[in-house]
């Protein structure tokens, strides 16, 4: 166990590596440059060749490359060229509410996702069953900066019960998250619904529902448990979309978490700052993926870890 | 079994919501709790804290250097925190600020600036000359001053005359003074603070309202000073909100999240002007928009050409198609409101006398319809930048298919908007563009400093162009007449107008439009003061 998780980190670091030297090299050769965009229109080419040398710009990119490279394995992520501040604190600044998006998304997706499945599952031709599968069709088919347009038109400026930017309070998650769980619920609660049927059809369901057990008692205690692994497992796979959806949905609403600072960042040709987020934003992917692994075998002995894992 | 395994399910969720409820609680910010429609109640007319939406983020505020990041957003928040010696009226007149009164030597050459009495920063420090000459002094210094030297470049030294009086002296007249003393990058910031390592985070001036609370790319809020020598300003606070999204910015306003927003884009103009609540400022600014025609080129070398260009070119249209109105035509290569402007006609809309034109040059219809002169065809490559002008790419596919009727053939060559400066600003070898759709915006507002930075002959065909002459244009009378205008300490507009009817008739561009600024707020509050230099400014709503 222990040497599966360390060969597994052993992996993320290296895929992390590959990744940030490729985002180094890929956002060199896109051109632009931060220090034009930084001193503005009125800046004279002396000023300009100074912050460059200043910032290190002049040196060759290999030796920019090592450089970085070698502050990054003490943890020295450089200074973001924009804010004019540690990278690492600019990055910190903006986690939680990334954090929190991502935690209530994630969380309301699974409660209201395995629900929604549950119910689908214990009925699977009532009306709630049939009218839920469109409605989910719905969900997954709608963009989710559509979505979060619609629910600023309607929650925001029409019926004014929340806000329409911004992080202020609790209340500030409720529509981009609802943005962003929006299609893991529908995915959820697919899952749910699909391996619960399955479960459902089984033999010892049949044995416990002779001994007399509830149907509701049936689903929601030995059904639930089988179905939990594979939501988990998809919920990993999901993260990709969770990150990429905070980028558009965050710009959405203006909310300052880490993907509107990942916009900002790139056309600010940040490079310190966009390389810092990289690392947050891969190592995220592959350690959430590394934990929904391990939580899932945990919970079914059934998956195995280890050699070839 | 199955049961046990639930509990352990459970146990993984539970500290995930906790952890949520953790963040929750020490993750907002400490501001003003801005719940929609609680905002004017009590039948008050305004609204004590302000919260203005920018289309820009604040990066980062210090009057000198590179900051303030980014333009316009820091240099509006800096105009709230600072006060400079003179400051610009609505109308771009020079008023005074913190200087009560100046005159000028009979040369031309010294300033002589009265301060005034009374004055404290947020700090409690004087204000005196003290807080001004080193710190102008220090301006001069290329390695200070990074992103506006040119402005100040003309001054040759800062003197102290006694406690209320400076005296700025140039090397040679320098017309463009007071506009450079009404810039951002002449705010005056206390003397203690200056040189500080958190300075640019928590700066320290002596304008309406002092710092509170400042979080780098999302928000700045700022606190009425009660010492400002105007008096107390209008509202408790006023917050500084990155809103990047057009669309978001509207709906904070119209739910009421937000009393000012800037950059309304020219489709909801209309839809915001019949909602309620709310009203529209629109001004004409001061940004020109142009394609800048290449004098690299060989086929644009020709003045008929270029004036052919001028005609075929219907920007009476693009501005009704693509800015539904909220734009106006050029009739000089500067905004009417700049300093020095004079108006030099217009290219009236004629497709014949495109023809005609282009016909007299030699250049006659071809193969698929294209202009030709021997082996040479009139086919040229627009660069133009995505999302840094609003409507940038719509406008160069409109000029495109309007050339087209004339016999040109464009191609249209698209640069992403961070990349964009740094792709036309290269030595003359490496011009690798017929056209470019360029905008410029004189944030000094001073006409002889615009035309110098766009037309004045480049000094080195080695090096990359200094300024933002990339079509290589080059004429000696009008360097001259812009030498001229830089030194006239008054009436520019006379100095100015030999270069600005020369680059008239020179077409070193396809003469477009002048943006208008665009800036709604709710009728909760005053209007903001809106300066052509497209800074909203809801410090100074007077």
């Amino acid at each position: 166990m222990l040497r599966f998780v360390l060969g597994r980190l052993v992996r993320i670091l290296v895929q992390v590596f590959c990744v940030v030297t490729l985002v180094f090299l890929l956002f060199r050769l896109a051109g632009g440059d931060p220090v034009t965009l930084l001193l503005g229109p009125d800046a004279t080419p002396q000023a300009a060749a100074q912050l460059r040398h200043e910032m290190g710009l002049d040196r060759p990119q290999l030796v920019q490359y090592g450089d970085f490279l070698l502050h990054a394995v003490t943890g020295d992520l450089g200074e973001s060229t924009s804010y004019s501040q540690p990278v690492t604190a600019v990055i910190v600044q903006a986690l939680p509410p990334t954090l929190s998006l991502m935690l209530l998304s994630v969380v309301s997706a699974v409660v209201v996702g395995v629900a929604a499945g549950l119910l689908a599952a214990f009925r699977p031709h009532g009306w709630f069953a049939r009218g839920s599968l469109l409605l989910w069709v719905a969900l997954l088919a709608v963009p989710n900066f559509w979505l979060g347009m619609v629910l600023v038109q309607v929650f925001a400026v029409q019926l004014q019960w929340l806000p329409a930017i911004g992080y202020e309070n609790p209340a500030s998650l409720v529509l981009p998250a609802t943005a962003i769980a929006a299609r893991l619920v529908a995915l959820i609660a697919r899952l749910t619904r699909s391996t619960t049927i399955e479960v459902l059809g089984e033999e010892f369901i049949a044995t416990a529902r002779a001994r007399g057990v509830s149907p509701a008692r049936l689903v929601v205690v030995h059904a639930l448990g089988p179905a939990l692994p594979h939501v988990l497992t998809m919920i990993g796979l999901q993260a990709g979309y969770l990150l990429g959806g905070a980028v558009v949905v965050e710009n959405l609403f203006s909310f300052p978490g880490m993907g509107s600072l990942l916009l900002s960042a790139v056309s600010g040709r940040d490079y310190p700052l966009m390389q810092g987020i990289t690392i947050f934003f891969v190592g995220g992917f592959l350690i959430i993926n590394l934990v929904t692994d391990l939580v899932a075998s945990r919970i079914d002995p059934r998956i195995r870890l280890g050699a070839g894992a | 079994m199955t049961r046990s395994l639930d509990r352990r399910s459970l146990l993984l969720l539970a500290p995930s919501i906790a952890a949520l409820g953790g963040l929750a609680a020490c993750g907002f910010s400490g501001g003003p709790s801005s719940s929609p429609g609680a905002s004017g109640s009590g039948g008050a007319p305004t609204v004590p804290d302000l919260v203005y939406a920018q289309s820009v983020p604040i990066s980062s505020l210090e009057p000198s250097g590179k900051q303030p990041q980014a333009y316009p957003a820091g240099y509006e928040a800096a105009f709230a925190i600072f006060s400079g010696l003179v400051r610009f009226t609505p109308e771009l007149e020079i008023e005074p600020e913190l200087a009560t009164e100046w005159a000028t030597s009979e040369d031309g050459l010294t300033w002589t600036f009265t301060l005034r009495t009374g004055v404290t920063f947020h700090d409690g420090t004087t204000f005196d000359a003290d807080a001004v000459v080193p710190y102008f002094t220090s301006m001069l210094d290329a390695k200070v001053n990074l992103s506006a030297l040119s402005l100040w470049s003309p001054i040759s030294k800062v003197i102290k005359v006694d406690a209320q009086t400076i005296e700025i002296v140039t090397e040679e007249p320098y017309g463009g003074l007071l506009n450079t003393l009404a810039h951002g990058s002449a705010l005056i910031p206390s003397p203690k603070s200056v040189g500080g390592k958190d300075f640019a985070l928590n700066p320290v001036g002596a304008g309406p309202y002092r710092m509170a609370t400042f979080k780098p790319g999302s928000e700045l809020r700022v606190e009425a000073f009660d010492g400002y020598h105007r008096g107390r300003p209008a509202y408790d606070s006023i917050t500084y909100r990155y809103v990047g999204d057009p669309a978001g910015r509207l709906a904070a306003l119209r739910s009421g999240q937000a009393q000012v927003v800037d950059a309304v884009p020219v489709e909801q103009v209309d839809t915001l002007k019949a909602a309620g609540g709310i009203e529209v400022i629109e001004e004409p600014g001061l940004q020109v928009f142009g394609v800048g025609l290449c004098l690299t080129t060989p086929q644009l070398q020709d003045k008929q050409v270029r004036q052919a260009l001028n005609h075929a070119v219907d920007v009476g249209s693009i501005i009704t198609a693509v800015f539904r109105g909220h734009a106006t035509a050029m009739t000089s290569p500067l905004a009417p409101n700049t300093t020095g402007f004079v108006d030099c006609g217009a290219y009236d809309f004629s497709v014949d006398k495109a023809n005609q034109l282009l016909d007299e040059a030699g250049w006659a219809v071809g193969a698929g319809g294209v202009r030709a002169k021997g082996a040479q065809r009139l086919s040229l490559k627009l660069r133009t930048p995505d999302g840094m002008y609003p409507n940038d790419v719509r406008v160069a596919q409109v000029i495109q298919e309007q050339l087209k009727a004339v016999g040109i053939e464009i191609t249209i060559d698209k640069i992403d908007k961070s990349a964009f400066w740094d792709s036309i600003k290269v030595p003359k070898a490496d011009v690798d563009f017929d056209m470019v759709l360029f905008g410029y915006n004189p944030s000094h507002g001073n006409g002889a400093i615009q035309l110098d930075a766009l037309y004045r002959t480049n000094p080195s065909e080695t090096t990359t162009i200094p300024q933002w002459n990339f079509q290589w244009y080059s004429n000696d009378a009008v360097d001259d007449s812009i030498t001229a205008g830089q030194h006239a300490v008054s009436d520019s507009a006379k100095a100015l107008e030999p270069a600005q009817k020369a680059i008239w008739d020179d077409c070193p561009y396809l003469w477009l439009y002048v943006k208008n600024n665009i800036v709604a707020h709710s009728t909760k509050v005053a209007a903001p003061v809106v300066l052509p230099v497209v800074f909203t400014l809801p410090s100074r709503s007077e």
